[in-house]
């Protein structure tokens, strides 16, 4: 509430100023950001889906490479065989499948019969000649074959590389298993598609078995059969996580590259392998990131944009409204003729009219007030001067047979309430024709000193009841000024008859002249009230009349300044005075001197 | 007035802040820290193995002398090279195997009847109980005759091991030792498997058992330490039970 309060307090500019930058640079900032979250989201969506269509398209080649292989020893002979296969033909059938198969290092055949059960009969290796025969019926290649069964083991770790072992039951057309043959299977094939994947410009995958051991990585950080299973990423993957670069987790700190990455993993379905890929982010958000920062700059310039023109914008609304302002207090002065200029064809230019309109409208009625005011005025002025002469008469005591003491008071009163009409009809006649610009002002070459002489010499008496010195400081005889003698009489009248009123008991009473640039300025200095800071504001207003303490008795209409002001400004000179409550207070007026 | 002004640009740009350093800006997760693993014997998780070092010997009974193969030296030294790539690629580098050989071959101070047993199925046990004592004290201590000051300084933390070439029969591999013929690393018929057999028989002294069954010699594992003996080192590994069991 109290932030409303100021804000509501400060200037309309200004507050348009702010609620316009408030209400356009939140959309923009409210925008961006949601530009660059939706460009994000589908940024993510993006890199996820590339990175699992990777990721699948490598298990399918991984998991053809397997089936293909294996397919390769899924051996059918003829019907009529039932137990081993006769030697050379094993020999000759090993050496074929070695030289046909890149991929194999190793075969053998071993027996199913009982009297060699679990012996291998024959084996041919790329790497010697003659390799020793085993009994491997406890090994799960025998085991497992032996049951009908395919095997593909755990994956191990050679100097040559990453290898698997494979076997599958021989069987005749009858489908009786007559031998197992298995075979040292390397993955090279698998190694080479791993590092052959790629994604943007250093994307790759990982290929860890279901040991967490690697099998392959484009980056070569780790050796082949590395533990990497410790490693966060692969371990999600091999505990069967969901990663597929959408999750918090799936931006991280690689290990093989060494920088952020995003990842996404899958496990193979039968064999348990983690398949990763990782895409350095450096790499995967190049694009965006330049996006993100051209919506970023553009948002910038916007809310530039929006700062340099809120300006410009705040003082065209307010201009219309300023303009009302001033011309309101040109009517305020009572300068009805000065209209108000609003170009525009909106509420505001209607406003402008509309005030226009009222402006002549309050024109004429103070045309007519005046009008009033002087009629009035005029029509007083006779009764109240026939109501003085009777007055006059009967104070003097010429009304026939006298009149009583009891009488004789009341006349007095009648006399001084009749005064003080007198006074104010001709005030308001005075005003009213300085409203018409009927005052006939005669300047002419003045005696300053013969007229201040003569205006002394009738407001010393009234000084001197009140105990208050009269001084006039300095040599004016031969002073003249272009003046109304008559209106310079009236303005030496009203303001040395102010300075006797508002002083308050015995004081003094200054007049003082001073020469400057042409002018002749006159100083009626008193010691009087003085007129409070409030009240100085007012002072030539009409009507206002000074409320100190101790002036309540003081008689007057509120008219004599604002007239005094009038007078000397239209014999061309300027009015002003300095007072300080409670000390007294100094007024001054310049005329036009006479050389 | 203006002090609403200034705060609602702090707000404009605080907002154009966060958007520049949060919004469409990557969340690095920093929970994918690497497990550190400490590799150590198979029946002793306390001995670490993380360092390897290995003495090696040739050994010579006293009335073999005239059998002493002249290459011995480079034909250790080669095989032993071997074991170290082997090593380092099975261990996944969390091993690290150094070797140093004795300069000269040592002549036992018994004829090879006293060393040897004549059933070498279970390798050869006695020369293992008889060779291996005689190595220590003769070049291990002080005053042992072929105590040199240039051998025998064992690196600290390191897991010292004792390989020895036997001019004799059989081979064993125990508690920090492990004795191989040297038939079995010099003659064309194992030449294939040499290397592998000599690595077998190093891996017996980092606590793993053999994976075949005796006397049938019916094999339950193809690594090195079953059918693997006699498979090419080039093709031969360590499978992830034993890896297991070193604390991979």
């Amino acid at each position: 509430m109290y932030t409303l309060i100021k804000i509501t307090d400060s200037p309309l500019r200004t507050r348009f100023l702010l609620y316009f930058i408030i209400l356009t640079t939140a959309p923009v900032l409210v925008l961006g950001a949601v530009a660059i979250s939706l460009i994000d989201a589908s940024h993510r969506r993006d890199v996820s889906a590339l990175e699992l269509q990777l990721i699948n398209q490598k298990i399918e080649e991984t998991e053809k490479f397997l089936e293909r292989t294996l397919g390769v020893l899924e051996v059918v002979v003829g019907y009529d065989q039932k137990v081993d296969i006769e030697l050379t033909q094993q020999n000759f059938f090993l050496d074929g499948l070695l030289s046909e198969n890149d991929a194999f290092e190793e075969v053998s055949f071993a027996s199913v019969d009982s009297a060699a059960y679990g012996k291998e009969t024959a084996k041919k290796s790329k790497l010697y000649k003659n390799p020793e025969l085993f009994t491997v019926a406890l090994l799960p290649k025998f085991i497992e074959a032996k049951e009908g069964k395919t095997y593909i083991s755990e994956v191990y770790y050679t100097l040559k590389g990453p290898f698997v072992t494979m076997s599958a039951p021989v069987r005749n057309r009858n489908g009786i298993i007559v031998e197992v043959l298995s075979a040292e299977v390397s993955l090279q094939e698998v190694v080479q598609s791993i590092n052959a994947g790629s994604i943007g410009a250093r994307g790759g995958i990982v290929l860890a078995d279901n040991n967490g051991r690697l099998i392959a990585h484009r980056e070569p950080i780790f050796a082949s059969g590395a533990k990497i299973g410790n490693i966060f990423s692969i371990k999600r993957v091999l505990a069967g996580e969901k990663v597929d670069a959408l999750q918090p987790q799936d931006r991280y700190e690689s290990l093989f590259y060494k920088e952020p990455v995003v990842g996404a993993g899958k496990k193979m379905p039968d064999l348990g392998w983690a398949f990763l890929a990782e895409w350095p982010l450096s790499d995967a958000d190049a694009v965006i990131n330049g996006v993100r920062n051209q919506v970023l700059i553009l948002t910038l310039v916007s809310i530039l944009g929006v700062l340099f023109f809120a300006p410009l914008v705040a003082s065209r609304l307010t201009k219309p409204i300023n303009a009302l302002k001033s011309g309101a207090e040109e009517i305020e002065q009572g300068h009805f003729d000065k209209e108000v200029s609003i170009a525009t064809k909106d509420e505001l230019g209607e406003l402008g009219l509309a005030f226009n309109r009222m402006a002549k409208g309050l024109k004429r009625l103070e045309e007519l007030k005046n009008e009033f005011v002087y009629i009035a005025a005029h029509e007083l002025r006779a009764p109240v001067t026939a109501i003085k002469g009777y007055v006059s008469l009967l104070v003097e005591g010429r009304a026939k047979g006298g009149v009583t003491l009891e009488a004789a008071e009341f006349i007095d009163r009648i006399d001084r309430a009749n005064e003080g009409l007198v006074h104010l009809v001709n005030d308001l006649l005075e005003v009213a024709r300085s409203d018409a610009g009927k005052i006939e002002i005669a300047v002419q070459p003045v005696s300053l000193g013969a007229v201040v002489k003569d205006v002394v010499a009738t407001m010393r008496i009234l000084a001197e009841q009140k105990k208050i010195t009269f001084q006039v400081q300095g040599e004016i005889a031969d002073l003249h000024v272009l003046a109304d003698p008559d209106k310079l009489k009236e303005i030496l009248t009203n303001l040395i008859s102010n300075a006797i009123k508002y002083t308050l008991g015995a004081g003094a009473l200054a007049i003082k002249y001073e020469l400057d640039q042409g002018m002749v300025i006159t100083h009626i200095e008193d010691t009087g009230v003085g007129i409070s800071f409030e009240a100085q504001k007012k002072l030539f207003e009409k009507f206002y009349r000074v409320k100190a303490a101790g002036t309540e008795e003081v008689n007057g209409t509120g008219l004599g300044l604002f007239i005094v002001k009038q007078l000397v400004q239209k014999m061309g000179g300027k009015i002003w005075f300095v007072s300080q409550e409670g000390k007294g207070s100094t007024f001054s007026f310049s005329l036009p001197r006479v050389s | 007035m203006f002090k609403y002004l200034i705060a609602v640009l702090c707000l404009v740009f605080g907002a154009l802040t966060l958007m520049y350093f949060y919004i469409g800006v990557p969340v690095i997760y920093d929970g994918a820290k690497d497990v550190i693993l400490n590799v150590h014997r198979a029946d002793n998780a306390e001995q670490s193995i993380s360092k390897i070092y290995i003495s090696a010997f040739y050994f010579v009974p006293k009335n073999k002398k005239e059998d002493i193969f002249t290459g011995w030296s480079t034909t250790l030294q080669e095989k032993l090279e071997a074991l170290m790539r082997f090593h380092t690629v099975e261990l996944q580098e969390k091993s690290e195997l150094t070797y140093t050989i004795y300069p000269e071959p040592i002549i036992g101070r018994l004829n090879n009847i006293e060393y040897d047993t004549f059933i070498t199925q279970h390798g050869n046990p006695e020369a293992l109980r008889h060779v291996v004592p005689e190595i220590e004290s003769r070049v291990f201590e002080a005053n042992g005759d072929l105590f040199r000051n240039d051998f025998g300084t064992i690196p600290k933390d390191a897991y010292h091991v004792l390989v020895v070439m036997y001019e004799g029969v059989g081979s064993i591999g125990g508690d920090n030792i492990a004795l191989i013929s040297r038939t079995f690393l010099t003659s064309s018929e194992y030449a294939p498997v040499s290397e592998s057999l000599l690595a077998h028989e190093f891996y017996h002294t980092l606590g793993l058992p053999d994976a075949y069954t005796l006397p049938e010699g019916t094999v339950t594992s193809q690594d090195i330490m079953g059918l693997g003996r006699y498979t090419p080192i080039g093709q031969t590994y360590l499978s992830q039970k034993s890896l297991q069991a070193l604390g991979l």
